[in-house]
């Protein structure tokens, strides 16, 4: 969201936006935007290359599935190559995909929440109907 | 004063990270007398990459070699299309206004002039797709090109005249324009500085890079950058009351009226024109109610000779001259001031086989 902005409304260079988005926080977000920046500014690779470089980086720190991954790895191919209305209507749709897969994940929560407390009901019953 | 090697670098860190890496291997392998006299490198698709230097030009060998005839490092055009891409700071949607201008203004102000089939939208040129030729002009300012002449269009201590720059394309106008923006803001003598507005409309004024000018345009100068000359000289007025207004290649009959508006206002105006004299000037629409109203108190008017000698002619708003200043050759900025400069060749013997390959020292031309 804090990107789109970035792109659309104050029409900064990608590595500028990414530069600001990292400023003054510490969550999760802000450090891979600080990390994409440093890599694009100090290895000279462009934004593509470092924002998949961070990705493979921190795989293993964000917990989301394969393809939520892929569609992160699609948002640094588009990055920067279109122009502002495409950008933002990119960005746009990638968000309401995000959306669309926290949705489905959360049902899945609750679903399996409820399987594993029926599960633990019927596994309760079992051990009272051993030991009588 | 820049020196050779600090110009040197210039090019290195503001340009060459950006082209494409053959290009890159062998300009780094290029004479560095070669190097500090570019004026151009042009890309284009399927061609060999060509320097215009000291007003020739050569095709870039792999070597590093500037040769006369054609090279066979040819660019293709994925590498024309990623090099733009680069100057574009990986961010096409933040260049997309000025691409569909034709160029893009980089750190150091050089100008990336870029060429393909236009996309339109609504009527307008809305972006650049199957780009076929790229251009990077280098920027140079000639600091002291305008001392002599901003002498003329002082009016007392604290006033100017506005002045009418004329000129044919190529011969230097902006660089003019822009040391007298220097000179006028500074103060120099008696004079004492006075605020100045800039509408760089096509950021050769300034350059600015991130709303930082690149160029030195005084202490007391404001620069709006990248806006029509009309829009750009109305903010200007509300916001920061200028003294002075200048702004480069005036021809829209738009900007014409709007130019008479801030004059009535009280405010000067400084503005360059393309033109070969006056009375092609005052034929332009727009222009000839700007000469029958008297607008202009002072006319610079720069023109070449045949035997590639610059004038440049002082006139008052009745156009009788008040000055006039020959000059046998641009110089650039490390070689000092404008006038006094001979003109640089490359002499024959240096130029065996048609190749430059060894140390392309410059000599003094014979008409200096």
């Amino acid at each position: 969201m804090e990107l789109e902005n970035e792109i659309h409304y104050m029409n900064r260079p990608l590595g500028q936006a990414l530069m600001f988005l990292s400023q003054g926080k510490t969550n999760r977000t802000s450090r891979f935007a600080r990390r994409v920046y440093e890599l694009h500014k100090k290895m000279e690779i462009s934004i593509e290359a470092a924002w998949h470089k961070s990705l493979e980086e921190f795989r293993s720190q964000w917990p989301i599935q394969r393809d939520e991954w892929d569609l992160l790895f699609c948002i640094g191919e588009v990055l920067g190559k279109t122009d502002r209305e495409s950008q933002s209507s990119f960005l746009f749709l990638m968000r309401e995909k995000f959306a669309v897969r926290e949705k489905a994940a959360e049902e899945d929560r609750v679903k399996k929440d409820k399987l594993y407390k029926n599960l633990g009901a019927l596994g309760g019953l079992a051990v009272v109907l051993v030991l009588i | 004063m820049q020196d050779k090697i600090s110009l040197k670098n210039r090019f290195v860190n503001e340009v060459l990270q950006f082209l494409p890496n053959r290009i890159k291997q062998s300009l780094i392998k290029t004479d560095t007398n070669i190097l500090t006299e570019l004026e151009e490198i042009r890309l284009r698709s399927g061609k060999p990459a060509m320097l215009h230097y000291h007003g020739t030009d050569g095709f870039l060998h792999e070597n590093g070699w500037v040769l006369d005839k054609p090279s066979n490092m040819f660019i293709s055009t994925e590498e024309l299309a990623d090099t733009v891409y680069k100057f574009c700071e990986n961010s096409w949607y933040a260049y997309q206004e000025d691409i569909s201008k034709g160029f893009i203004t980089i750190r150091g102000g050089h100008r990336i002039g870029i060429v393909g089939t236009p996309v339109f939208k609504n009527g307008a040129v809305f972006n650049m797709r199957d780009i076929s030729s790229v251009n990077i002009r280098f920027a140079r300012e000639v600091i002291g090109c305008g001392e002599r002449m901003v002498n003329y269009l002082t009016n007392g201590n604290r006033d100017i005249h506005n002045t009418l720059i004329v000129s044919p394309p190529g011969l230097g106008k902006t660089t003019l324009l822009r040391d007298i923006i220097r000179c006028l803001s500074n103060g120099f003598g008696s004079f004492s500085g006075v605020k100045t507005g800039v509408v760089d409309e096509r950021g050769e004024i300034a350059a600015c890079y991130k709303g930082f000018p690149q160029n030195d345009l005084g202490s007391r100068t404001d620069v709006i950058n990248g806006i029509h000359k009309k829009n750009g000289m109305e903010i200007l007025l509300r916001s920061m009351s200028p003294r002075v207004i200048a702004l480069d290649e005036m021809g829209n009959p738009e900007d014409v009226s709007a130019v008479m508006q801030v004059i009535n206002a009280g405010i000067r105006i400084i503005g360059t024109v393309h033109g070969y004299d006056l009375m092609a000037v005052k034929m332009r629409r727009g222009f000839y109610e700007l000469f029958e109203d008297k607008a202009f108190e002072r006319f610079i008017i720069i023109s070449i000779d045949s035997k590639l000698q610059y004038c440049v002619k002082v006139l008052d708003g009745d156009e009788n001259v008040l000055d006039v200043e020959y000059q046998s050759g641009r110089k650039h900025s490390y070689c000092g001031k404008f006038n006094n400069g001979g003109i640089r060749i490359l002499p024959p013997a240096y130029r065996a086989g048609g190749m430059h390959t060894g140390n392309t020292a410059v000599s003094d031309g014979a008409r200096k």
